[in-house]
């Protein structure tokens, strides 16, 4: 390589990194602020401040569940407080919540399921001092087995505290019961309905993007910087060799005259047609209803907030 | 002959900066003075250095002692330029205006603006022939307007036929048609419109610096490019003295050009020859009024890079906001 090449190629990279010195900045930026994000999140997070809890999560009174199924409820359990930072417990009855015989035997506030479902649940988590923080941050799932000659009472309640709360919309409380009622209803196993609130519970605290969100964002992190890379080098690459600058009189000097300039009239026709009638009608456009975090929001006997919502199945 | 410094013998040479003779060497002004009258040469008549002269060349700079020589026989008698307009723009100017105009071109090869590769270019005085011209521009044409309104229910349409009639006498002066087989016409029209208020008349000292040629061929095998320009000029003129008509339709169209003059003139063209990977890019720009011509060439390597890193940045800054916002 000749001194001539080498410099010439030294003058290339000077010009490269002087066009991209503003790019490679931002990328930088973003470097530095991602690994502090993943850095936050590998060691930052917070360890759990509350120990007036029991270790205990699964609390299985109906008895629905096999201590092995229990064991490996509670490990899953485990591993997902810690990544959303909140409680998650599971308690199953078996018993009327319904009724004149529910409110006078059991001493319950009320003659109705939801009511009852309710304060049973709040209670429960507010007895035992649940709560992953300050905030008490957690949720739990109160499932009811139980039937009667006059009927069922099977259903769930969650109730949610602190982070979940403030996260949970009704319509996510309706997803973490739907995902349990789906199980049960086809046919599948307690265990399987209660792997799938945790799971669902996880998933809603999470980033609380859906799937198809995830794809778009993708899609567009795939899409986007081609479209822009290739018409930047299709507008950088385009080159004219240079326009026409005269025009039709660049030529033409004083000498020019006009000998005429006639337009004469001849004749004219004058044709009609009728107008044909039509219709036309608009339509009108709908709304939309957006739902944020806290559904069901009110307060426990307790006095602590609670947000929640339950339904039978 | 060749232009000699009165003062300290050196070759004298048109500056456009100091708009007349310069002698680089001592910097004096209009001290110049005609040397070497001499006919038919073939060596230098300076340092006696054998010379490549091409068949239409005029003034050339001879390669041993870098003196402008110019052909005497080629540029009297029948080669006596009448008019020529000078250089405005040095070399030094159009380097600058080649690098002011080419800086967005990122693609294209480092060493295209570079001084040394600028350095190479030539100012050439290039021969054209100027041609005037009475135009009469006949045309005869129907025309229909239109009109339409509703009334009640009914929708009315009317039409109106009118005869046109045109009859125009257009002049036209110095339509330029470069006379040098080595430059490409279509570049040499791009190189219009020159501003003919700065012509002055033919001296030879003002070639001295540049490059020459003696038209290549004559006034009238070129006339046919002239009345070219002026068919299209006059087409234009008569199409647009015709207004207000939704359709019209030519029945008779006849321009006729009578040629009242035709000159022979030098105008000035700077020409920059860029090779890159065996291939020429070359540059035309007006002398006179610096319009440049020619298509910037464009580095494989640098659309590679340049394309990859944008790409490669954007995706990274997108991929890392989208980890950065949704895991804060
Ligand atoms: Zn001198
Ligand atoms: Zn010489």
């Amino acid at each position: 390589m000749s001194v001539e090449e080498f410099n010439a190629k030294k003058e290339a990279r000077k010009h490269y990194l002087k066009y991209f010195r503003g790019w490679f900045v931002v990328v930088a930026i973003m470097l530095v602020l991602s690994g502090v994000v993943f850095a936050r999140n590998l060691f930052g997070k917070g360890e759990r401040t509350n120990d007036e809890a029991p270790d205990e999560r699964v609390f299985d009174y109906a008895d629905v569940l096999t201590d092995e199924e229990e064991e490996k409820l509670t490990k899953l359990i485990a591993k997902s407080e810690k990544k959303i930072q909140a409680d998650i417990v599971l308690v199953t009855i078996d018993k009327s919540v319904e009724g004149d015989e529910a409110k006078e035997k059991y001493g319950y506030r009320s003659y109705y399921w939801d009511a009852n479902m309710q304060d049973i649940a709040d209670d429960f988590y507010d007895e035992n001092m649940f709560g992953y923080d300050e905030e008490y941050s957690g949720a739990l799932l109160l499932m009811n087995w139980y039937e009667d000659e006059e009927g069922s009472q099977r259903g769930a309640h969650l109730s949610t505290c602190g982070k979940v709360m403030d996260k949970f919309s009704t319509r996510k409380i309706d997803q973490v019961i739907d995902s349990v009622a789906n199980v049960i209803l086809s046919g599948g196993s307690p265990y399987k309905a209660y792997k799938a609130y945790v799971n669902k519970t996880v998933s809603l605290m999470g980033i609380g993007l859906p799937p198809y969100a995830i794809f778009l964002f993708l899609l567009a992190a795939a899409i986007i910087p081609i479209i822009v890379a290739s018409s930047f080098v299709a507008v950088k690459s385009i080159s004219k060799e240079g326009s026409v600058t005269t025009s039709s009189h660049t030529y033409v000097s004083e000498r020019s005259s006009n000998n005429i300039i006639r337009d004469e009239f001849v004749r004219k026709n004058v044709t009609s047609r009728r107008i044909p009638r039509n219709t036309t009608s608009t339509g009108g456009g709908g709304g939309g209803v957006r739902s944020s975090g806290g559904g069901g929001r009110h307060i426990s006997s307790s006095g602590r907030v609670h947000g929640g919502g339950s339904r039978r199945f | 002959m060749i232009f000699k410094c009165k003062n300290c013998g050196g070759n004298t040479v048109y500056s456009p900066e100091h708009e007349g003779m310069f002698c680089p060497y001592c910097e004096s002004e209009k001290s110049h003075e005609r040397k070497h009258d001499l006919y038919n040469i073939t060596h230098c008549p300076d340092c006696s250095g054998e010379l490549e002269i091409g068949e239409y060349t005029s003034a050339l700079q001879c390669p041993y002692c870098s003196n402008y020589i110019i052909l005497n026989e080629r540029v009297e008698g029948e080669f006596t330029p009448k008019k020529m307009i000078p250089f405005k723009y040095s070399k030094n100017m159009v380097k600058q205006l080649m690098r002011d105009n080419f800086k967005s071109r990122v693609f294209a090869p480092t060493d295209f603006l570079s001084e040394v590769r600028l350095n190479s270019m030539t100012g050439e005085y290039v021969p054209f022939w100027l041609y005037d011209y009475d135009a009469r521009c006949v045309y005869r044409g129907e025309g229909t307007k239109t009109r339409s309104w509703s009334s009640g229910e009914m929708h009315y349409t009317e039409t109106s036929y009118y005869n046109i009639i045109r009859d125009m006498n257009v002049g036209y002066s110095d339509i330029p048609v470069d006379a040098s087989i080595a430059m490409p016409d279509h570049i040499m029209d791009l190189m219009e419109p020159y501003n003919y208020d700065y012509m002055v008349d033919f001296v030879p000292e003002f070639m001295s610096g540049f490059n020459g040629q003696k038209y290549n061929m004559s006034v009238d095998t070129l006339e046919k490019r002239a009345i070219e320009k002026l068919r299209s000029s006059a087409d234009t003129i008569l199409r647009n003295s015709i207004n207000g008509y939704s359709q019209v339709v030519a029945t008779d169209r006849q321009v006729t050009p009578k040629r009242t003059d035709g000159k022979f003139c030098l105008l000035p063209v700077w020409k920059y020859i860029y090779k890159y990977k065996g291939e020429e890019y070359p540059f035309y720009i007006n002398g006179q009024t610096g319009k440049i011509i020619g298509k910037a060439p464009v580095s494989k390597a640098k659309v590679k890079a340049y394309g990859f890193t944008l790409w490669a940045s954007l995706t990274a800054i997108i991929l890392m906001a989208g980890y950065i916002v949704t895991n804060f």
